[in-house]
Order: structure tokens, then sequence, then C-alpha cells
């Protein structure tokens, strides 16, 4: 058996990846993809993924993309820790929240967070060089990227980014009344879809999300905090401070 | 046990419940929402599904609103064939097309016919009517797109990109069918039903992009899927703007 993972800092989709691969005790090869070096846009990362996106998973040969789709795929290929409910009522409340990490709280993060935290850094970076490769990449993601290197964020494109993290974050406080993790009684994919990108916007807005503002997702924060595969997961970084590094994502949603 | 249904007709995300829960052989009381009428911003609606969007099922008083989830849900609670393959590797490609129907085709397919319509849809109506319509939509989100709609402002860039959206799925379904029979393997599953309740038209809608001498298997596909008796009485369901397109599309491929 072969298990390979392509992947960057363990921020969001690859800190998705990393914390499940942990969590279910699964051995792994780590691949590190440097995104600020551009390593996903060269000839050899993009024979594997075409869109030139993180996180990879190759299994035996198989090479498998989406992250969500990947950590269903982990729980149900591997045997370790059930990460999927054991009921169809929490399931089907797992499957809403790994698909609102994916269409809202990933892709808006990532307009926010490169904003306010990366366009500064990456503003020297040679432009010319970085063009022809953006050239290899399909349509759509070379516009992502072309908008994020000119920091080109339409206002009312931030504006929505903001608001899709705070009605998320309030979704999330009601999730938890009543119940330690998102799904329900049980830990699983929903937690860990979140918790990344979740981490990552407390990190951006402490005044918006505390123990004060919001108790009871600041109390789930710091409960999936303490677990060993999250520990274990930020364990791969290779900065001080991985929250503060961002990428640019998935596009947010173009048709409500 | 009972099974209600609030959604429109069997067509995009709101035909899935339909067309999952026929498939299934599941009795169910269907309950019309006249999106022409704006219902799903009626009072009476925002009770059942408070985001203010079909469709919704409600299942021995549990009340599920997010369609690809609820598609998962439906497999998963009621007797009758199984939807989904149980190898991980053909969940997975069938959570894949499922997702890239939902992200990417899906809105750009309800961006163009929202654009060809709008100028005759919205010509006769009262601007501040317009407006107070769209004070009752909940969702941000929804409230943007449906602006766009009714006033007529997407911008003719977004229209192009989901041209080229519908026009590169193709061949991508082109090669999937000719490996496979189905969308995620041997067997039907969600991910057929996902893709039929929105482009179960495209024969006789894009006859340029989809045709016996292009994309031989992906017509030979609609055959088999047009054939199923639970998706024909799906498609009875609807208006005659539904039922007579899927007579049309099943005339040209030869099957009525």
């Amino acid at each position: 058996m072969s298990l390979e993972i392509y992947h960057w800092e363990p921020t969001v989709n690859s800190g998705e990846l990393l914390i499940c691969l942990h969590e279910k005790g699964i051995a792994f090869t780590s691949r590190y993809v440097d995104l600020l070096a551009f390593e996903q846009h060269s000839p050899e990362f993009l024979a594997l993924n075409p869109r030139g996106e993180v996180p990879v998973l190759v299994h035996d040969g198989q090479v498998l993309t989406e992250t969500t789709l990947v950590l269903e795929y982990l729980d149900a290929a591997f045997p370790g820790a059930a990460l999927v409910p054991d009921n169809a009522a929490e399931r089907y409340h797992m499957r809403v929240w790994t698909k609102c990490a994916n269409d809202y709280i990933v892709p808006a993060l990532a307009v926010l967070g490169w904003h306010e935290r990366m366009a500064g850094k990456v503003a020297a970076l040679d432009r010319e060089s970085i063009n022809a490769r953006l050239e290899r990449l399909p349509q759509d993601r070379r516009v992502v990227w072309q908008v994020a290197l000119d920091d080109a964020f339409a206002p009312e494109q931030l504006a929505r980014a903001a608001q899709h993290l705070n009605v998320v974050a309030r979704r999330m406080e009601d999730a938890l009344e009543g119940s330690e993790w998102l799904a329900g009684c049980s830990y699983s994919l929903a937690d860990i879809a979140v918790y990344p990108a979740a981490s990552a916007f407390q990190a951006l807005r402490p005044d918006a999300i505390n123990a004060a503002s919001l108790p009871r997702l600041a109390g789930w924060l710091e409960r999936m905090r303490e677990r060993p595969a999250v520990r274990a997961a930020l364990g791969l970084s290779r900065s001080t401070r991985p929250e503060e590094l961002f990428a640019p994502g998935p596009e947010l949603g173009r048709w409500g | 046990m009972t099974v209600d249904v609030y959604t429109w007709e069997p067509n995009a995300n709101a035909g899935k419940p339909l067309l999952g829960l026929k498939e299934k052989g599941v009795e169910f009381n269907y309950h019309y929402i006249d999106l022409a009428k704006r219902e799903q911003h009626s009072p009476a609606f925002l009770k059942i599904n408070p985001h203010g969007m079909v469709p919704a099922l409600v299942h021995d008083g549990r009340v599920l609103t997010e369609s690809s989830p609820m598609l998962e849900y439906i497999d998963e609670v009621f007797d009758g064939p199984p939807l989904r393959p149980s190898d991980p590797l053909q969940l997975w490609r069938m959570r894949k097309f499922c997702r890239e129907m939902d992200v990417s085709l899906c809105p750009a397919l309800a961006m163009i016919r929202s654009h060809a319509t709008a100028s005759v849809r919205y010509a006769d109506e009262d601007p501040e009517m317009l407006k107070r319509a769209i004070e009752r939509v909940p969702l941000p989100e929804r409230k943007r797109s449906w602006s766009m709609q009714m006033f007529n402002s997407i911008p003719a860039a977004d229209i192009a990109e989901s041209h080229r959206r519908v026009t590169e799925a193709i061949p991508m379904y082109e090669r999937a069918l000719a490996e496979f029979p189905y969308l995620a393997g041997p067997t039907y599953s969600l991910a057929d039903i996902n893709a039929m309740c929105t482009i179960y038209a495209l024969p006789v809608q894009r006859p340029e992009d989809v045709n016996e001498e292009s994309t031989p298997h992906f017509i030979d596909w609609y055959r088999r899927c047009h054939a199923r008796p639970g998706l024909q009485a799906a498609f009875a369901l609807g208006h005659e703007w539904i039922a007579g397109r899927v007579r049309e599309t099943r005339r040209k491929l030869g099957i009525e």
C-alpha cells in the first residue's frame, strides 16, 4: 500500500486532510508543496492535478482531489476511529457542514486572509515568471491568482467574504447549543472540515470570536486545539505561525 | 412514517428529492412551492426553511434543506434499490460529480437562463415592487443573485465564463461515460440523479455540443437514464414546460 499526500501548510484544506490522517492513525508519505514558491504550478504537479490545487492524495496510484470528499474516502477505505456518525440524521448534518466549509468558509477566508495578511508580502515577487506559470492553469484558477497577486478584490467581494464568515460563525454557535460537536454528539468529519478555517478566522478577528461574544464556538475551538491529531497536523508546519498564512482559494459562489 | 416534500418543479436542485424518492419507490406528499409567485419567500414557507430555498424534505418531523446531503439521507433511510456504490473509490467519484454539478455547472446554467429570460420576465413589474421582493429574501447571497436577475445586471464577463464552464464540462462527461456506463461507475447512482435534475434536456437544448457524433457515450447515458421508470415518474410530476421538454428529449433519443 502506498499513500502520498501533496500538501502545503496545515491550514484550510491541507490542514483538514492532515488532521483526518492523524485521527485515523493512517501512515502516509508527506510531499510538501510550497505554494508561495508556486510549486503547485510546476508541470510535475499539474500532471497530478491540472487545477494546481493542494491537497492531493495518491493512494496506490489513484489520484484523488476535493478535500472533503477525500475525507469521506479515507474514513470508508481505512480502519481506525470512525469519523462519520452512526446515524443518518447526524450524517446529514455532517455533510451540510463539510459542504459549508467547502462553499462558504474556505473561499471567504481565502479572500479576506490573503487581502489582509499576504498581499503586502508578495508585492515584490517577480510577476513575469509567475505569470508564465499561471498561463498553465484553467481560466478560472488563473483569474483567482491574478486578482490575489494584484490585490484587486472588489470592495463588494471583501464585504461578502466578511459577511459569509460572520454568518457562519453565528450558525456554528447555534449548532453547538446542546451538543459538543458540530454534527451532534459525535466528533466527525464536520469538525475536521471546519476547524482549520474557523481557527484562522479567529486569529484574523479575535474581537469577533472569543469566549465573551461566541462562547460555545470559542469552547469548541479550544477542544479542537487540544486534540492530539490537531497538534500533530500543526507539527508539520514549516512556519512558526501557520494561522497567519493564506493562499488564494476556491472562488466565492458566483450565483448565490 | 410521513414524508413531505416542499419543492417546485422536477428541475435543478428542486428536483433532487423528487427523483431520489421516486427511484427508491417511497410514497410522499408533494407540496408545490410556486417560484413564479415567489412562494419560497412567503412566511408559511419560511417557517419550514428560514433560508427561503427549495427543496425542503420533512421526514417524521425532521427538516432537511440542503439538497445534495438530502439525497444521501434519502438513500440511507429508505428501503428500495441502493443509489450509492459501496466501493470507496466509486463513492468518491459519485460525490465529485455531484459537487462539480452543484458548484460549477448548475450555477452556470442558472445564471445563463436567468440572464436570457430576465428582460421578458420582469419587464412589466414595478421596480419598487421588485426591490421589496428582494428585501424578503433571507440569505444575503441569494439577495444578490435575485437582484442581478431582476434588474438584468449580471456582468457580461460572468455570462461568458458560465458558457465556458458548460462547454468545457461536456467533453468531461463524454470521457467519464466512455469509461463507465454511469457517472460513478457500473451502477446508476446519486451522481446520475443529481446530473439529470439539471441537464436532462441538453441533447435538445445544446444539440451542437451534445449529439450522436461528438458525444456518443453521453447520448447513450441519456438513453439509459431516460428509460428508467423512477426518473419518468419524477418528471411526470412537472408542469407541461418540463414534461414537454422531457418528451422532446426522449423523442430525439429515439425512446418515445
